[in-house]
């Protein structure tokens, strides 16, 4: 089962089209960086996977099904841009309840919760409330979220806001091994090393429309970065 | 819906968390207190002195009604905020990236609300109940029946306030509740009387029964007195109402695109 495929998706809100006629494919063990500039239909694009809004026209699959169907949310872990937590809950807490919510069996979420904690470096954090934590732990409590129950597909947007570098090193090792255990990763980022690093596909959006796609290998020439890969493809 | 209670679970944490919780409490304890000096009062009619106790069921069931009303509405306000304020801070995001249904997200929410709500309900209405039986000898059997119609009113007007959030100004809500609760309870208390026409009649004959479910119910509390209407017709409008706003809310906030 193909984890995202994205055909023809086209998302207007009123008379502005967001998105027009995307076509976007992760393969298991893939990792596909989404690019483009503000406003180009990087964040749509996830709301459209994500169940949270549906498409005008085209497809949505993700492992198959609808997004709007709860159970093709099962193998996905989500950290969106603008992560908001329980600041009066619990670290420990908080990954329980979205444990549960995962569906995580009642009787390993123990063993889940501090396995996540004790990967992002939170092992000793677990009985504080969220509100105390840096913003940079914050971020590294998202990840562990994201990585509760050894998802199939992880959908990260600016993963490395507010991380410091040794959390980017870190997220940069999460990321790797979430792909060696074959999970396919969709990241939204405008830090275009890290995708270079973390990503082997990247898809270009601009106003909407999708404008390079393709293996990084082959997208980037000898000599070349992605950086101008993403310049050329944007302004033309 | 296995992830029902969990949510539920945080949704009434999320309710007690709110500075309103905070008046609630206080308002029911104040309420509470209140009821021991009302219910054993002395009042002045036609310049005569009379004790309460003459007066006891009508009174109780004034007092009942119009505490249970209050009770509604303050469902209609804390829902008519709580779905609505997760979406617009993006707190609903990674529970609704999860395998959860929106109906299971939205009447989770809407069951923290009625949490705190039947609480302190069943602090306020049921002391009331008791100050009432114990003074006054009035039976209890009613005050239950007309508490689980007040509990049916909660669920009808805070689903509905909650359903009405996803497309409304919060301002627009609150004037919906307040005023929707209102003259419902208007409609039917003048219907009690004399026979009503036009819109106001209407709300009473089709609107959710919010007042006359729970005068209805504590009908036995009155000694030679009747009050019009048929109790099972006006419960079973009541449960109808409750069940066709918690359909309402549950689809509407299906058709809501959440922004992620």
């Amino acid at each position: 089962m193909i984890p995202v495929e994205v055909a023809g998706a086209v998302k207007r809100y009123g008379s502005r089209t967001a998105l027009a006629g995307v076509n976007l494919r992760v393969a298991a063990g893939e990792a596909l960086g989404l690019l483009g500039p503000n406003g180009a239909g990087k964040t749509t694009a996830l709301r459209l996977l994500l169940g949270f809004a549906r498409a005008t026209e085209g497809g949505v699959s993700l492992f198959g099904h609808d997004p709007s169907d709860p159970e093709a949310r099962r193998g996905v872990g989500y950290l969106p841009e603008r992560l908001v937590l329980p600041d009066r809950t619990t670290v420990r807490g908080f990954l329980q309840l979205q444990a549960a919510l995962a569906g995580i069996d009642a009787a390993t979420r123990d063993a889940e919760v501090d396995g996540a904690l004790t990967l992002v470096g939170l092992a000793d954090r677990g009985h504080e409330r969220i509100g105390g934590l840096s913003k940079g732990l914050r971020q590294r409590l998202g990840f562990a979220n994201a990585l509760l129950g050894k998802p199939q597909l992880l959908v990260l947007d600016e993963p490395t806001s507010g991380l410091d570098p040794l959390g980017i090193r870190d997220a940069r090792g999460w990321i790797q091994s979430a792909r060696e255990r074959g999970a396919a990763l969709l990241i939204s980022s405008h830090t275009l090393s890290e995708v270079e690093r973390t990503c082997d596909h990247v898809a270009i959006l601009n106003e909407g429309k999708l404008v390079a796609s393709g293996a990084l290998s082959t997208l980037v020439g000898p000599g070349e970065s992605l950086e101008d890969v993403f310049v050329r493809a944007v302004r033309g | 819906m296995n992830a029902f209670w969990p949510l539920a679970r945080e949704a009434l944490a999320d309710a007690l968390r709110r500075r309103i919780a905070a008046a609630v409490a206080v308002a029911a304890l104040l309420s509470v207190g209140m009821l021991d000096t009302c219910s054993g009062c002395q009042v002045t009619m036609n310049g005569q002195v009379r004790e309460l106790s003459e007066l006891a069921g009508a009174a109780a069931l004034g007092s009942f009604v119009v505490l249970g009303l209050w009770g509604i509405v303050l469902a209609g306000i804390l829902a008519g905020d709580h779905l609505r304020s997760t979406l617009e801070d993006g707190s609903a995001l990674l529970s609704l990236a999860r395998p959860v249904s929106r109906e299971a997200f939205a009447l989770a929410r809407l069951a923290g609300v009625l949490g705190l709500v039947i609480v302190s309900g069943v602090l306020v209405l049921g002391a009331d109940a008791l100050m009432l039986g114990k003074r006054h000898g009035l039976p209890l059997e009613p005050a239950l029946t007309a508490g689980v119609m007040c509990a049916l009113g909660c669920i009808t007007v805070g689903a509905l306030a909650m359903a009405a959030s996803l497309a409304l100004p919060r301002a627009a809500t609150l004037l919906g509740v307040l005023g929707g609760v209102w003259l419902t309870a208007i409609a039917n208390s003048v219907a009690a009387f004399t026979e009503v026409h036009g819109w106001l009649g209407l709300l009473d004959r089709v609107g959710p029964p919010l007042a006359s479910s729970m005068a209805l119910a504590l009908g036995p509390w009155l000694e030679g007195t009747t009050i019009p209407g048929d109790p099972v017709r006006v419960f079973a409008r009541l449960v109808a109402w409750a069940l066709g706003s918690l359909v309402v809310l549950a689809y509407g906030f299906r058709r809501v695109e959440v922004r992620g």
